[in-house]
């Protein structure tokens, strides 16, 4: 055997080890999420929310929008907030320094005078410039602030929070009407156990929306779109309902969950200088949990929906993808003392292992497997078999898994799909491996690159949906 | 090896294929059944919404083509039903709903509890403490496995709803705890004797019952309550004398000050909070010394709670400027100069 041979067999092995791990994985996640939805399938949600629609049974909760250059969706996202089937919640706007006319606008729209404050300062943040109350919505306000980036202008946010709950919602997301209601429900019935709970993002594009509500639901007709939406049904539905189940949830998404206060201003709220902040502020908690030694629990629940905008340009998306990468390593990089740490019992003997090996370094590997399968190809003889196998193990991930997903989705929300979106779904979800899945595998690659050279794209708050698409179009 | 593992993963491959394209099958042929049913359903409620109408507004107008013919007109009776109780409040058509629910329903619920699947038999529970079928209580509690909490909190509300002699007997028997905000709930469906029969034997119950006693009890806004929350006040509980202070201070009444003077001095600054809210109810002239105090706490929320109470009296304005000209303390002053603003800009 030559040296050639021997690198070959060697990588040949390791991805498909690497791939039946991945399959065996996803394939636990996906049994233990089925099992769980199964048995709520036709339970009728609306019981629950009637119960939980009074001030009494429920928490007050302050929902933090942090704002930069969100002039076209800003108000629109407003009014899906005011229109929130929750019985006490504040909306606290935090512009942090836009240089659109995002506070122009929400001064206008919803009437905001000036008001005097005083703020306890909790966390440390950038000054506050001034607050304006809405005149039409007492429980609307608005705080200006210097440029500091999201992680400051939550922080912001929370210092101005009067509730003991804070829900972060992005400036371009639309919240369903019974959202808030469903995603409190864990708390709400845990008395103080659930100290965070992450909603379902879904994505907007092709959405018919009007002054923040949702008119028709309808597919986008853009592919890439169309494969983003797959991709976050599997992702959501599939990883983090197993995940929440025991507890060994890290991330929950940015644009829609809720905090405990208290909670997070003892784990210092936000950090400044990470870009996945969402990401970093939920394995802080998880690390304060353990020091505390308190039996706390971080939930992500299904039902409660948020819809956002996507990219629908690959330029946009390639940047989102390599942002969110370099986010997630450099959070489990910055508590790597807590992977394989029994100390931190579930969360760092599974989470940090599988979010290392499956989410964080899998694009290497995968990537790794793509070009064995061309190379391997090229060479003939027991490499072309172990190309075909390689591949078919590619495409029991890539394809089966998000044809799984999909149905899934159908099938839990039974009387809303529509039967020609499953099919074009369904059929796209065969494309994945030979063109979205390599693609995004390397722009992942390049996020872990930025990773290692501690390169810096960005030095604000980057804005996601309509408005980006604007301002791509620039 | 590999020959084996390539086929063995295309055997694998091709089973999912083949379930995925059965179950896409079955869920298009699903979605048609939802169509079809919610078709049938719109016209049902189009067909009878007039004779509804005349049923419950009216005497003596029920007639046979109410009673529903299959499962189909069961949900949509039912969605009439629960948007009548939901959204108008009638005692006449309540009972009207409950009566139909008896004697046209009960069997379809009664067949639902004894389904395998868990949605279809909490659905039935739901409609069960809706329509008030009191004659199903045995048939739920046979059903239920007593291992679920949300089967177990569903019988108890059964039991809180319409058995309410059973509900105490049993919540003193339950060792398991539920939620405070389920049990808060569960009391609120009880009337104020009977949850001051359950404060009563208060430590019989989990802790997190006996806070949401507290606050429900004092929810319940009556007087009648008053003596027995107060007596709470000498609890070990800290948790217990927060709550009671809150739910005093909801109820508004402040029966004897000295009661609550010894709160302004507490080490726990929640106790200090809530009897700086409580000083609302009694004349500035026996609370201002005590607020003044509160005003230079060490707790931001006392500072803010004795400033607000401050000012809600109509002396306050007064009381507060003259502190801000004696005091040296900077986080007073900024509070108190905070609700002075306020003020000003409502006035």
């Amino acid at each position: 055997m030559i040296l050639r041979d021997y690198l070959m067999w060697f990588f040949g092995g390791l991805i498909i080890i690497y791939m039946l791990l991945v399959i065996v994985t996803y394939g636990l996640m996906f049994f233990f999420a089925l099992l769980k939805l199964r048995k709520e399938h036709r339970l009728d949600q609306t019981e629950m929310d009637d119960m939980y629609i009074d001030a009494f049974y429920s928490k007050p909760v302050s929902v933090i929008i942090p704002a930069y250059n969100e002039e076209v969706g800003i108000v629109d996202s407003i009014h899906s907030l005011l229109s929130l089937h929750y019985p006490e919640f504040e909306i606290i706007i935090v512009n942090d320094g836009s240089t659109d006319r995002t506070q122009e606008i929400v001064i206008e729209q919803f009437q905001m005078k000036k008001i005097e404050k005083v703020i306890k300062m909790e966390i440390q943040a950038s000054p506050i410039v001034q607050i304006y109350q809405s005149q039409i919505h007492q429980n609307c306000f608005l705080v200006e602030k210097e440029n500091g980036g999201k992680a400051d202008a939550l922080n912001v946010g929370i210092n101005v929070a009067r509730y003991p709950y804070f829900c972060s919602v992005d400036g371009d997301s639309i919240l369903e009407s019974t959202s808030l209601l469903r995603l409190m429900k864990p708390i709400a019935l845990s008395d103080g156990e659930v100290i965070a709970a992450g909603g379902n993002v879904q994505i907007a594009n092709g959405m018919n929306m009007q002054l923040g509500s949702i008119l028709e639901t309808n597919l986008s007709k853009n592919y890439l779109v169309t494969m983003q939406i797959i991709e976050y049904f599997r992702a959501f539905l599939i990883g983090r309902i197993t995940l929440s189940k025991f507890n060994l949830v890290l991330i929950i998404s940015g644009a829609f969950s809720v905090f405990s206060k208290k909670w997070v201003v003892e784990a210092g709220g936000y950090t400044k200088s990470m870009i996945g902040e969402d990401m970093e502020l939920v394995v802080k908690l998880h690390r304060y949990i353990r020091k505390k030694k308190e039996n706390k629990r971080i939930e992500f629940v299904e039902n409660p929906v948020c819809w956002t905008e996507a990219p629908e340009t690959m330029a946009v998306l390639r940047r989102q993808r390599r942002r969110w990468h370099q986010g997630l390593l450099e959070s489990l990089w910055n508590h790597k003392s807590m992977t394989f740490n029994p100390r931190y019992g579930g969360i760092g003997l599974l989470s940090f292992p599988y979010f290392w090996l499956i989410e964080g370094l899998g694009p290497i590997v995968e990537l790794g497997g793509y070009i064995y399968i061309v190379f391997a190809f090229f060479l003939g003889d027991i490499y072309y078999e172990i190309a075909i196998l390689l591949l078919l193990s590619f495409v029991l991930y890539g394809v089966v898994f998000s044809m799984m997903a999909v149905l899934f989705e159908a099938w839990s929300k039974n009387k809303t799909f529509k039967v020609a979106d499953l099919i074009r779904m369904m059929l796209l979800s065969f494309t994945e491996i030979f063109w979205y899945r390599p693609i995004t595998l390397f722009w992942r690659c390049e996020g872990l690159l930025n990773f290692l050279v501690r390169r810096r794209e960005w030095g604000k708050m980057e804005r996601k949906g309509i408005s980006s698409k604007e301002q791509e179009s620039i | 090896m590999i020959e084996f593992s390539i086929q063995l993963l295309l055997y694998i491959i091709a089973i999912l294929l083949l379930f995925c394209g059965v179950v896409m099958i079955y869920l298009i042929y699903q979605r048609r059944y939802e169509e079809r049913k919610k078709h049938v359903m719109e016209k049902y409620i189009q067909n009878t919404k007039i004779l509804w109408q005349e049923y419950f507004l009216e005497d003596d107008r029920f007639t046979v083509t109410l009673i529903p013919k299959n499962k189909i007109q069961i949900l949509a009776v039912e969605h009439i039903f629960l948007s009548y109780l939901r959204n108008i409040s009638n005692p006449i058509i309540q009972q009207k709903i409950y009566t139909f629910a008896q004697m046209y329903l009960k069997e379809y619920y009664q067949n639902e509890l004894k389904s395998r699947n868990w949605s279809k038999k909490m659905n039935a529970m739901y409609r069960i403490a809706d329509f008030r079928i009191k004659e199903l209580i045995s048939t739920c509690e046979v059903s239920i496995k007593r291992k679920h909490s949300i089967e177990v909190f569903q019988l108890f509300k059964i039991y809180s709803i319409l058995e309410k002699e059973k509900f105490i007997q049993e919540i003193w028997l339950y060792n398991d705890s539920f939620s405070q905000s389920e049990y808060k709930k569960l009391f609120s469906y009880l009337e104020v004797e009977m949850l001051q029969r359950l404060m009563e034997k208060m430590e019989r119950l989990q802790q997190a019952a006996q806070y949401a006693l507290i606050d429900t009890i004092a929810a319940k806004g009556s007087m009648d309550v008053i003596e027995g929350l107060e007596d709470l006040l000498a609890s070990e509980d800290t948790e217990i004398r927060i709550r009671t202070l809150r739910g005093l201070e909801r109820i508004g009444i402040i029966r004897d000050l000295e009661t609550y003077i010894p709160f302004v001095n507490s080490s726990i600054w929640e106790e200090r909070l809530m009897v700086a809210k409580l000083f609302r109810y009694a004349p500035l002239t026996y609370t201002a010394e005590h607020l003044e105090k509160l005003l230079q706490d060490s707790n931001w929320w006392v500072r803010s709670q004795a400033a607000s109470t401050l000012i809600e009296d109509p002396r306050g304005y007064q009381r507060l400027k003259e502190f801000i000209a004696t005091t040296n303390d900077q986080y007073a002053i900024d509070m108190a100069n905070e609700v002075l603003g306020k003020r000003m800009r409502a006035v």
